[in-house]
């Protein structure tokens, strides 16, 4: 099958836009819509999302605290992790 | 209270620090649940052989790497993960709790108590998949390994750091001659593994029994993946015990694995390979069925005196079917060890137990790590046995033989009678020395056969109690001189 060249290249620079787009997608989960102080405050202390365009996911289960999901990159500052690791932790000291 | 306080003390201080940062982690979520086998997306970065755990608690070791898919083996219940559970890698590779505390313990392939008791508390960790020891850091086979077993010290013998494969159907005793072996290790400074591997949970348990009313379980550690544990701690089991043993072989120590049995591990690995999706070869094999049972096998080794001069002496067991050496995994095994232990189910059946098979038997490296007192006896048995099987099959249909003939048949007959030996009762070799040097002598020869059994019990009790200089002497100087065997000589009646 022959393609258009032309029609090739547009293709292409699609697919790099939407990849380097993906990349640039980063989740934060919070328990409650964060406003846009909280999200300012919150690009000014973790770099890795000053340049980067942030999608908000509300989860109530995650009990407090943030989660912060990028590709399949997760720095998880939740509540929930924390009482996890807790539970853990007490598991097999006994 | 007190453990609560401790606990509230010990998370307070935790809070106090401040500042602390979370790593950044690598998560994927489970997209498929297979038998024992999770199918994960996500994991961009996890490596082959890493640890990952779920959400539920249960971690699980990476054995495949495709472009966009991640499948882990499960260490343990499977059950209850979800689909869509996050799972995240550990950045550790599998290894096993090492410490001298494991000695006399029965442990999961992961060095977790079956027991009953309380899991091992060390720092100390040892990787499954570790590559064996190279050519530099070896040294050949020179210290026998005493089975207790007549037949193969005299016939085939085992010398430390050796692989002998122990091959036959099923119910010819080829576990019976790995525990016995096991058994006559007591006082020998060896630590032995015995390695179950998808064996019934009745059969495992009857053999601890065995080994602790023994008194052996003092210096051997089971290593148990029951037939009702996932395939994937099967497939690991024997890996485990590897690690088990490497850490007293890097100590100096001589160490004995018993893998019961590895055609039950190739079918563990089988299924999990299926389960992958892998390519199926023969008798739906993977590709790397060989490499399973070679890299095992090859950890296996003698150390030099520069890296303590340790030891692992490995007894695989291989179950045939029908007699068939020349099957896929049999023929594999036999090819990667040193030499191979054959029951034969005929010879069992007529009542020759141990039911070895002299002619197919042979054991590649142990003759140099036979003591000489074995040597001078036993020279003359192996030719002894050649020539009787040769005579024995076509002297059937002749009547009158030469007397040459006869003799030879006549000893033969003895010298089978002589090979054969009750189960867990292993020799000293001392023991084994008089009763084959009896035998080879030619001492036995106006004995009747059927008598043979009966004259053995009494001459070897009667060495143990009124010849006990002569033995010890046997024992530690591990030769036989013209004055042990006048000695001997008064044992046997006119």
């Amino acid at each position: 099958m022959r393609v258009d060249p032309e029609l090739k290249k547009d293709l292409k620079t699609y697919l790099k836009k939407k990849l380097s787009d993906t990349h640039r997608v980063v989740t934060v989960v919070s328990t409650y819509p964060l406003t846009k102080i909280e999200l300012a405050t919150l690009k000014k202390n973790v770099p890795r999302l000053k340049d980067s365009v942030i999608k908000n996911e509300v989860d109530k289960d995650i009990l407090g605290g943030l989660i912060i999901r990028f590709g399949s990159k997760m720095i998880d500052l939740s509540l929930r992790r924390e009482l996890q690791n807790l539970k853990k932790v007490v598991y097999e000291r006994t | 209270m007190n453990v609560l306080d401790q606990y509230i003390k010990e998370i307070t201080k935790e809070v106090a620090v401040k500042g602390k940062s979370r790593q950044t982690e690598e998560v994927g979520t489970v997209t498929e649940v297979r038998d024992g086998v999770v199918i994960l997306e996500g994991l961009d970065a996890v490596s082959y052989g890493e640890i990952i755990e779920m959400e539920s608690g249960e971690s699980a070791y990476v054995i495949d790497l495709t472009e966009d898919k991640v499948g882990a083996i499960v260490l343990g219940e499977y059950l209850a993960i979800r689909e869509g559970a996050q799972a995240r890698a550990t950045g550790l590779t599998l290894s096993v709790p090492v410490s001298d505390k494991i000695l006399g313990r029965v442990l999961d392939p992961l060095g977790r108590s079956l027991d009953g008791k309380t899991n091992t508390k060390t720092d100390k960790y040892y990787p499954l998949e570790k590559i064996a020891a190279g050519v530099v850091e070896r040294k050949s086979v020179s210290v026998p390994l005493q089975t207790g077993i007549k037949a193969i010290d005299a016939l085939v013998p085992v010398g430390r750091g050796q692989r002998e494969l122990i091959i036959g159907d099923r119910g010819t005793g080829k576990t019976t001659i790995a525990i016995d072996t096991i058994l006559n290790q007591k006082g020998q400074d060896v630590i032995c593994i015995y390695c179950a591997i998808g064996q019934k949970n009745s059969k495992v348990a009857a053999t601890i029994e065995l080994l602790q009313k023994s008194g052996a379980m003092d210096y051997t550690i089971v290593v148990s993946a029951s037939a009702s544990d996932p395939a994937s701690l099967q497939y690991l089991a024997p890996y485990g015990a590897s690690a088990m043993g490497e850490y007293f072989m890097d100590k100096g120590k001589d160490v004995l694995i018993v893998y019961d049995d590895l055609s039950k591990h190739a079918w563990a690995y089988r299924q999990v390979s299926l389960i992958l999706r892998r390519p199926a070869g023969r008798e739906a094999y993977p590709g790397d069925v060989f490499y399973l049972h070679s890299r095992l096998l090859e950890r296996a080794c003698r150390l030099s005196d520069k890296k303590g001069g340790g030891s692992i002496t490995a007894l695989p067991i291989i179950e045939t079917l029908e007699g068939d050496v020349s099957a896929y995994i049999p023929t594999n095994v036999i090819s990667i060890t040193d030499g191979q232990i054959v029951l034969d189910t005929d010879l069992f059946n007529a009542g020759v137990r141990p039911s070895i098979n002299v002619g197919l038997s042979v054991s590649r490296v142990g003759g140099n790590a036979q003591t000489k007192a074995m040597k001078q006896v036993a020279g003359k048995l192996k030719l002894d046995l050649a020539q009787y099987r040769d005579m024995a099959a076509f002297a059937q249909f002749e009547s009158d033989l030469d007397p040459e003939t006869k003799k030879l048949l006549n000893r033969g007959a003895r010298m089978t009678q002589i090979l054969k030996q009750r189960k867990n009762r292993p020799y000293s070799l001392a023991e084994e020395v008089a009763i084959i040097w009896a035998g080879s002598k030619g001492h036995l020869d106006e004995l009747a056969a059927d008598k043979i059994e009966t004259f053995e019990a009494k001459f070897i009790d009667d060495l143990r109690s009124r010849a006990k200089t002569t033995m010890t002497r046997i024992n530690t100087n591990k030769i036989i001189d013209e004055k042990d065997e006048d000695v001997l000589k008064k044992f046997i009646p006119k």
